[in-house]
């Protein structure tokens, strides 16, 4: 469920966070060096090891330090709920909640225990609660709306709210690790380091924490379902290289690949399967509404125009992308509409395909038929991004537009996002922590973040979309925020500030000797844990 | 001069190059672009103001450049090198926790180098200008000239992949198993030191074959072997000894890319981790480990050298 959102440092952890974004759409099984004959069988059964590698670096299990650890800390401090991607939800250490405008109500389990036997009490949830929200806390921007949180019974937590806000219940199913109020006063500093292993309630319990890997140990004391998995060991490799060598030589089990492009060389090892799973992510070209020549609308439908799309992300990606049409996918509608309804309307926005002739007579009816020049820079974060600027150079060359794109260092090009400055072309990506349209929408468009360390970097605004803005973000209503959604798509479809690109998925690679049951996949398994009873032995 | 003054000047010396070092590393991290609340924080967290405060006001942020380095000095001088911003552990626990495995790296590729650079060196030196000697030059200068990270990736591709022989990645448990994972790092990095080390050697060595007394021990009928364990290698070897110090910074750098190549978690890694996540209390730490190793690397050296060559020691005493 959660992913990185925005432009990254170039921190190899935020790429491996902003990459993984669980289930699969569909069921596929990998083509080519495959196992022979079909999918392979699942046969239930206990499964001793299991040894998943993700890349990147984990420098704390302690969510409010480093949020890239959302993975591992999943397992060990369960959720109060968990996030499905459709905007549902199912019960967690929280067996009940409802919900008002202005406040969530937590029923916990009473037979919820840590690992050390204690029970899991209210004022563990409240002071777990605080601590996400405490200003300095990785997680405190996802909890702005939450006035307080208070113990109202001997199983209840009841969270105030200083406005509505529809996002935040599926918010806090993901930025919430429920903590042993003990432990962590018991350990200030350093909780979430080796040296003070977190105490959690959830399904596994942490046996060891090196730079190397993550070792969990089934917790038999766990309320619920008991995984398949007795000792599951999270490997932090460095990059995808290692990665690929570790399932070649069966060292690693399983792995979610973000460099999709790499897909293929997994494909030849023999019995591996690749499940691809639809990501939450936009990839989108932001256009500086406030500067010529980017300014004039002709100019920027032009470039839109201009992109082809197919070849260059079929390439990059081995095929594991999908087009956007509009500026969001349908599941990130999800909760203000149907499926198939976001999905029609999101199809019958105006589109932009590849075609010149119209890029052309767009320029022709600009301020700058002639032309002009323009800086790009580009970040190697997003690896797409220099590809992408390239091919459009040469598209707009015979138009007389004349690109310069220049590859910057990643902590600069953030930078300048951050001080909203140089605007121009920024290609960007943006994960949306939840299937709500809102959390998106109102990162991008509005006066309020069109600011200094706001992400609208399109500088998109007017008195229409901060409207639209504010009922999307807090009207109960759920058709009234359709409503809002579909008007702020709508001007995004026409006046381009945005051009989408791809909506990236990320593939679940299973080595030889397992399955994943595909038919329940759902995007956010691996934040909120459930990947793990989906995982078996195949005979 | 004795040794102890010796010993004193050079640690007077160590002292000046850690506060010169810790201070230009300081500054080179300021200047970079970005900042430790973007790292931190993140997109989303940016955006609320109230985070962005509070990160600043612990790491004194908004102090000005000099007095964010005095802070830090100070505690240093306290022994006191702060926390790691990421994971909250003191800086000295987790350069701790990773110094075994560069150590034993480069106590491996060490012995590697010499084993093989020692022996090489001396049969180009009595080979001089023959088929031997002319063969071990163009190896070391291929070998040199190999970046490390290529060989590195050619190792792990054909003895970690498709011989199988050794394990591609990580560290292994136990002493055995540790040695079996260390093998093709330490073969990685010791393949661009291997040439400096024959070189050095044959330089010695066709120093002290011309030597008078080699002329006399060979002309006494001493044997071969004799002629050379008992006089070559112990006059050759200072010269050698001399340059482990050059040899270690050599070292220093490679380890940073072969650990990386290998998933090793040393201390090379720690720093490309540290340096790309501004977690500068790290940065520092191990800026003055690195730097206070070479001072005290070299300073053995020159203790060592001291202690075999009696002839250094009667000019210093006189």
């Amino acid at each position: 469920m959660k992913t990185q959102s925005g432009p990254r440092s170039g921190s190899r952890r935020r790429h491996a966070v902003a990459g993984v974004l669980a289930a699969a759409a569909m069921a596929m099984t990998a083509c080519g060096g495959s196992t022979s004959g079909g999918a392979p069988k699942p046969s239930g059964g206990e499964i001793p090891e299991f040894v998943f590698a993700t890349q990147g670096t984990i420098g704390s299990l302690d969510l409010t330090k480093d949020f890239g650890a959302f993975g591992p800390v999943a397992l060990i401090n369960e959720q109060l709920e968990h996030s499905h991607s459709d905007g549902g939800f199912a019960p967690g250490l929280a067996a009940e909640v409802s919900e008002t405008p202005k406040s969530l109500v937590y029923r916990l389990r009473p037979d919820a225990k840590f690992t050390d036997g204690k029970p899991v009490t209210a004022a563990d949830v409240v002071f777990s609660i605080e601590r996400a929200r405490a200003a300095g806390a990785q997680t405190a921007s996802y909890l702005t709306s939450v006035v307080k949180a208070e113990a109202t019974g001997d199983n209840q937590v009841t969270v105030t709210l200083s406005r509505p806000d529809p996002a935040l219940r599926a918010l806090f199913a993901g930025a919430v690790a429920v903590v042993q109020k003990a432990y962590v006063e018991a350990h200030p500093e350093n909780y979430g380091s080796s040296s003070a292993l977190p105490v959690g309630s959830g399904p596994y319990s942490v046996g060891s924490f090196t730079p190397e890997q993550i070792v969990l140990n089934r917790n038999d004391r766990y309320w619920g379902e008991k995984p398949k998995i007795r000792q599951l060991t999270i490997r932090l490799l460095k990059d995808d290289d290692t990665t690929q060598l570790a399932m070649r030589s069966g060292d690693v089990d399983s792995t979610i690949l973000i460099d999709v492009g790499n897909a293929r060389r997994y494909q030849s090892i023999e019995g591996t399967t690749l499940i691809p799973i639809t990501g939450n992510s936009i990839s989108y070209l932001s256009l500086d509404t406030g500067q010529a020549p980017l300014s004039d609308q002709h100019v920027r439908k032009a470039i839109a125009y201009a992109i082809d799309r197919k070849p260059l992300f079929d390439t990059l990606f081995a095929g594991y992308w999908k087009n956007l049409e509009g500026f969001m996918t349908p599941d990130q509608l999800a909760s203000v509409s149907s499926p198939s309804e976001a999905a029609d309307f999101l199809k019958g926005l105006p589109q932009y395909p590849f075609d010149m002739e119209r890029a052309k007579s767009e320029l022709a009816r600009s301020r700058y038929p002639e032309g002009f020049d323009l800086t790009v820079k580009v970040s190697p974060t997003f690896a797409w991004s220099e590809k992408l600027m390239l091919s459009l150079k040469q598209n707009l060359k015979p138009l007389g537009i004349d690109i310069e794109v220049k590859v910057v260092d990643p902590k600069a090009y953030v930078a300048e996002v951050y001080a909203h400055r140089n605007l121009g072309v920024k290609p960007l990506e943006l994960g949306a922590l939840t299937p709500d349209a809102a959390y998106i929408l109102k990162l991008l468009v509005g006066s309020s973040t069109a600011v200094q360390n706001g992400l609208n970097t399109a500088n998109f605004a007017s008195a229409d979309i901060d409207a639209a803005i504010a009922v999307l973000t807090s009207s109960p209503d759920r058709a009234k925020r359709f409503e809002a959604a579909k008007r702020l798509l709508g001007w995004i479809a026409e006046q381009v500030p945005y051009i989408p690109l791809f909506n990236q998925q990320t593939v679940r690679v299973m080595g030889r000797g397992f399955a994943y049951d595909a038919a329940v996949a759902d995007q956010n398994d691996y934040a909120n844990g459930s990947w793990i009873y989906k995982i078996s032995a195949t005979s | 001069m004795t040794a102890l003054r010796f010993i004193a000047r050079r640690l007077g010396a160590l002292l000046l190059l850690l506060v010169i070092v810790s201070f230009v590393v300081f500054s080179l991290l300021s200047l970079a672009p970005g900042s430790l609340e973007q790292t931190l924080l993140g997109p989303t967290g940016m955006t609320d103001p109230a985070s962005v405060e509070a990160i600043r006001e612990k790491y004194h942020l908004d102090d000005s450049f000099l007095e964010r380095y005095l802070h830090w000095a100070a505690a240093a001088l306290r022994l006191d090198f702060g926390r790691s911003v990421h994971s909250g552990q003191p800086v000295m626990d987790v350069i701790v926790q990773r110094l075994p495995i560069t150590a034993q790296l480069g106590l491996l590729t060490l012995l590697l180098v010499i084993a093989f650079g020692l022996p090489a060196g001396m049969i180009s030196a009595i080979r001089r200008g023959r088929f031997a000697d002319r063969l071990i030059s163009s190896v070391s200068i291929v070998a040199t000239s190999a970046p490390a990270f290529a060989v590195a990736v050619i190792l792990i591709y054909v003895f970690g992949v498709q011989l199988a022989w050794f394990p591609p990645f990580g560290t292994g448990s136990g002493l055995v198993d540790r040695l079996h994972h260390l093998a093709l790092p330490a073969v990685a990095l010791a393949v661009g030191q291997f040439a400096f080390m024959t070189r050095q050697t044959r330089a010695a060595a066709m120093d002290v074959v011309d030597q008078d007394f080699v002329v006399f021990a060979r002309g006494r009928g001493l044997s071969r072997s004799q002629v050379l364990f008992g006089y070559q290698i112990r006059n050759a070897a200072l010269p050698v000894i001399a340059s482990v110090g050059l040899l270690l910074i050599v070292s220093l750098s490679g380890t940073v890319l072969v650990e990386t190549a290998f998933s090793l978690p040393g201390v090379g890694s720690l720093m490309i981790d540290s340096v790309s996540s501004d977690d500068i209390p790290v940065v520092q730490g191990l800026t003055l480990l690195a730097a206070a190793m070479v001072v005290v690397v070299n300073l053995l050296a020159d203790l060592a050298m001291l202690a075999l060559d009696p002839r250094i020691r009667m000019e210093g005493k006189g």
